[in-house]
């Protein structure tokens, strides 16, 4: 725990989400305004003291929507990283442990995922499935399926061949046990790196969604939302477009940076 | 090598026709019926009619798959709704701007990030490490579209030296250029640049480059001949890497700048539920990818003899 709190990627990334993730909690703590509130009078003020971030397009103060924002966004990329990292390691565990057949097929499915670019991949699923809250979790989750299936396929291979899980089997545990009581435990570590990156992804994700104006749809305030509205007006009010961007930079940077400090804790030859 | 190269075209196509398969069906799942989109509700039921016939939307599921497959094998991606054309007429008239704009977008982007990789080695721990680090990691986590509207404001607002609009009447090849391939490169030099640092200082320990070294030769020849050459593989994994991604940032890339290529092709087709145009755009930017993850794995062969011989 002491070398994990020690390495500064760690720190500092750890630092910036805890933050964000405190923000999103006790937003209406640190907001005065509300997050829908029509004022079609003060649209496009500049910053002031009256709204540190200036307004909106229609009046609303930014700085309110990207503090609320942060809730929809983060809880999204929570979800869809949670379906990617459940769909992911399960098939990636049982392909690496039971290898043959179930490992040829799905091995063959994940290569069918990874020849779209994750972005396509949302956009169709989301078009598919229709705009919604549920349904922008899952288009930006299933294109992260690939990332945690070969992380978990490679570990349980290895681990697979291990003494510890050959003398389970010996005595005569069964696959389900074997797999999830044993191999389980020790590809953790390897999907916890993966899954910082994966989360800065899904940030990243929900806001290019939103942006192409394919994202979660209004009133609901994502940071994609947010993004998309300040847009036509990014040359006369930069203010909603560029603050809002700046928190969705910081936030994936958030995430690459513990990702990149855990993978450096892990296997600190690198 | 043929043989080699053979595999791994053959060992693309059940991905290929997967990709197909998966595109067909969840276009299939889009809710609400094409025929009354496109006319609008305004549409009598005998129009709707006539229309499903004709673009045989009538007919059962299965049926529209094996007519869509067989036609896709004979090159034909059907009509688009929307544009009154070809699907692969209107692909072909946007994917060189596309394919353009990646493929330079990747060389710049690589020479670039193979310099910038090759000092921060060589300055390992020093400020020009320290900075080239800090600044790509940063950059990594950039949204292409934040960079892009930055690269907006500052030239197209600010300098006026390119136009907001990059498919706006005489505007020239390379001002038109300019904007989407400075935003590729900011974001795609991030990752390199990473990369060849630490491939160059995994390099730096072993005991040829001291060798090398013992031998007199001047430290240029050793970092550029010896050391990069053999740091090589992981800095061609991530252009390859780069330029498939490059596809999919494209799609934003040509929103920001309201360029025409392919990706604006299919934001355009999903506004206006044209199935068709939608599911020809997806696959044919899927096999883009996938072609050049062949490609990649083709110069592996060549840059080392080694994954050549165990891939044959």
């Amino acid at each position: 725990m002491r070398t994990l709190l020690s390495n500064k990627f760690i720190m500092l990334g750890g630092a910036m989400i805890l933050a964000m993730l405190l923000i999103a909690l006790f937003a209406p703590l640190l907001t005065v305004y509300p997050y829908d509130g029509l004022d079609l009078a003060n649209k496009n003020q500049a910053p002031s003291l009256e709204h540190m971030m200036g307004t909106d397009p229609y009046g609303r103060d930014v700085w309110c929507r990207v503090v609320y924002g942060s809730r929809v966004s983060l809880m999204v990329s929570f979800a869809a990283v949670g379906v990617a990292v459940v769909c992911g390691s399960v098939l990636g565990i049982v392909s690496g442990y039971l290898k043959g057949g179930f490992d040829l097929a799905a091995g063959r499915l994940i290569d069918i995922m990874m020849a779209f670019p994750s972005l396509l991949l949302s956009m169709i699923i989301g078009v598919a499935l229709g705009p919604s809250t549920r349904n922008m979790c899952l288009s930006i989750g299933i294109p992260l399926i690939p990332i945690f299936y070969r992380v978990a396929r490679g570990a349980a291979l290895s681990v697979g061949e291990r003494t510890f899980v050959i003398a389970s089997e010996s005595m005569g545990s069964g696959r389900f046990r074997t797999m999830f009581r044993h191999v389980l435990p020790n590809v953790l570590p390897q999907i916890f790196v993966v899954l910082s990156m994966g989360m800065g992804g899904s940030i990243l994700a929900e806001a290019s969604l939103g942006f192409l104006g394919l994202g979660i749809p209004q009133p609901t305030p994502s940071w994609g939302l947010i993004v998309n509205e300040g847009k036509p007006y990014m040359f006369t009010a930069p203010w909603t477009t560029g603050f809002s961007g700046a928190f969705i930079a910081l936030t994936i940077w958030g995430f690459n940076l513990l990702g990149d400090g855990l993978r450096d804790h892990l296997d600190p030859r690198v | 090598m043929g043989s080699y190269v053979l595999k791994r075209f053959l060992s693309a196509v059940p991905t290929v026709i997967g990709v197909f398969v998966v595109v067909f069906f969840v276009i299939r799942m889009i809710p609400g019926d094409p025929a009354v989109s496109m006319l609008g509700s305004g549409a009598t039921e005998a129009q709707i009619q006539v229309y499903r016939v004709k673009y045989g939307l009538d007919a059962p599921l299965p049926v529209q798959f094996g007519i869509a497959f067989r036609n896709f094998l004979t090159g034909d991606l059907g009509d688009s709704i929307s544009l009154y054309k070809p699907v692969r007429e209107a692909i072909m008239e946007r994917l060189p701007g596309t394919v353009q704009l990646a493929g330079l977008g990747v060389v710049a982007g690589g020479i670039l990030a193979v310099f910038l990789g090759v000092a921060a080695a060589v300055f390992r721990g020093k400020w020009p490490d320290l900075l080239l680090t800090s600044l790509s990691s940063l950059g990594m986590s950039l949204p292409t579209f934040y960079i892009g509207l930055w690269v907006l404001m500052i030239f197209a607002r600010k300098l006026g030296v390119i136009p907001v609009l990059s498919n706006a009447r005489g505007v020239s090849y390379w001002q038109s250029m300019f904007g989407p391939l400075l935003t590729m490169v900011v974001g795609e030099t991030s990752l390199l640049t990473r990369t060849t640092r630490s491939s160059m200082l995994e390099i730096f320990n072993e005991d040829f480059i001291r060798t090398a070294r013992a031998k007199g030769l001047p430290e240029k020849w050793v970092m550029f001949r010896h050391a990069l050459g053999n740091a090589m593989i992981p800095i061609i994994t991530v252009t390859g890497y780069n330029l498939a991604t490059a596809f999919g940032g494209a799609i934003v890339l040509e929103a920001v700048f309201t360029r025409n290529g392919i990706g604006s092709l299919l934001i355009g087709a999903i506004n206006a539920r044209d199935y068709p145009l939608i599911q020809g755009a997806a696959v044919v930017i899927a096999m883009l990818m996938i072609l050049v993850n062949i490609m990649t794995d083709i110069i592996y062969g060549f840059a080392d003899p080694r994954i050549r011989v165990s891939g044959e």
